[in-house]
């Protein structure tokens, strides 16, 4: 949260003061941006967000707020599914919203389709955090190997891959490899110093990539799944619909992905400032 | 039952797919239905997929498994599977 001056303060979290920076992953024209802007401004005042575009460089320079940035890493703009990248996104992030803000502990990545439904989601998040004691979070955030997820079967004979992660791991199997969904991905400062100051290898895919090497580099991965229901409308396909997502708020969600109707989001700001919220640490539901 | 609740499952497939899914999806759906067998989750007992398995230039291909698993040796010949994603775990 700011304070009248601008300056950034912390939310205090469980005793201690935390901070974070939701740094908001999109492609799409100024106007759709500015939507959701508007949206997490109005749900979720005071939440200190960082634009991350990575689409049309005459779309960014329309978006008005000056916590942006603009991504020209072509393997942002890949194909879906093939070889997206957040590295270069996550090392401008550390730049520009993170190196020289001390207070800023935590960055969660949320992409433009993730939609916020309530005001406190900062602190739920950032509970979790504490909570799990885990240095990166993401959904169904686990150990892919020997499965038969796509992207693991993609990349687990890939020489220069394995190579990689043998020479960066401390970890006494360098071939394991985790996974998680794209979006809602937490991690601690220390993680964003750690991806955004080494060398890289590509080509990769982000949802293998980031928990992967983040694992080897000796950091605790965690599955925001074992512990809450916080992700339960956090999914990779159907999206919502305004219906749905409207029922969902009303139960107390806090997210829904993937929600594209932005051109809706007044509807759910409208319907997140009428709501009375609630408590976070009794909404979450814990899994034994 | 787990063909109730396989159709229920199909539902949520086809949104994902979008309206015009295609005829062999759908095809290969109610082959699977017919002639299928459902494998459980050996943690939480749900049906995880519905599966045909064939013996195939020297693989053994499951036909019909469209949802991420771990998979280990039960017994000397018979495997078992987990989900792998928590929230598609139904555990009690």
């Amino acid at each position: 949260m700011r304070c009248a001056s601008g300056t950034l303060i912390s939310i205090a979290v469980g005793g201690l003061n935390v901070a974070l920076l939701t740094a908001l992953i999109t492609h799409l024209p100024a106007e759709a941006v500015e939507a959701n802007l508007r949206h997490l401004e109005r749900v979720a005042p005071g939440a200190r967000v960082l634009v991350c575009h990575g689409g049309r460089r005459e779309d960014f320079e329309q978006i008005t707020t000056p916590d942006k940035l603009f991504v020209e890493d072509p393997d942002l703009r890949a194909p879906p599914i093939t070889i997206q990248s957040y590295n270069e996104i996550l090392r401008r992030i550390w730049e520009q919203g993170v190196r020289d803000e001390p207070a800023i502990e935590a960055v969660y990545l949320l992409e433009y389709d993730q939609v916020v439904l309530r005001s406190d989601y900062e602190r739920i998040v950032l509970n979790i955090l504490t909570l799990t004691g885990a240095d990166f979070l993401g959904k169904n955030c686990v150990d892919r190997t020997r499965t038969n997820w796509v992207h693991y079967l993609r990349f687990r004979h890939d020489p220069g891959l394995l190579d990689f992660l043998a020479k960066i791991s401390v970890r006494d199997d360098p071939e394991l490899m985790f996974g998680c969904l794209g979006t809602g991905l937490l991690m601690r400062r220390a993680v964003v110093s750690a991806l955004a100051t080494m060398e890289h290898y590509r080509p990769s895919y982000n949802e293998l990539y980031l928990p992967t090497v983040v694992h080897h580099l000796g950091f605790r991965v965690d599955d925001v799944s074992r512990v809450t229901d916080l992700y339960a409308h956090v999914r990779w396909i159907p999206p919502y619909r305004l219906e749905e997502a409207l029922r969902l708020q009303a139960a107390g969600a806090v997210f829904v992905h993937p929600f594209k109707d932005w051109r809706a989001l007044p509807v759910l700001e409208a319907a997140a400032l009428a709501s009375t919220g609630g408590g976070l640490n009794d909404d979450l539901v814990q899994r034994s | 039952m787990w063909r109730l609740q396989r159709a229920a499952d199909l539902r949520d497939k086809r949104r994902a797919l979008g309206e015009a899914a295609p005829l062999l999806w759908w095809l290969k759906q109610v082959l699977l239905l017919v002639f299928g067998r459902p494998v459980r989750c050996a943690t939480c007992g749900w049906v995880a997929f519905v599966c045909v398995p064939v013996v195939r230039r020297g693989r053994l291909v499951v036909y019909g498994i469209c949802t991420e698993c771990i998979v280990e040796w039960d017994s000397t010949n018979a495997l078992r599977f987990r989900h792998v994603d928590l929230d598609r775990c139904r555990r009690p």
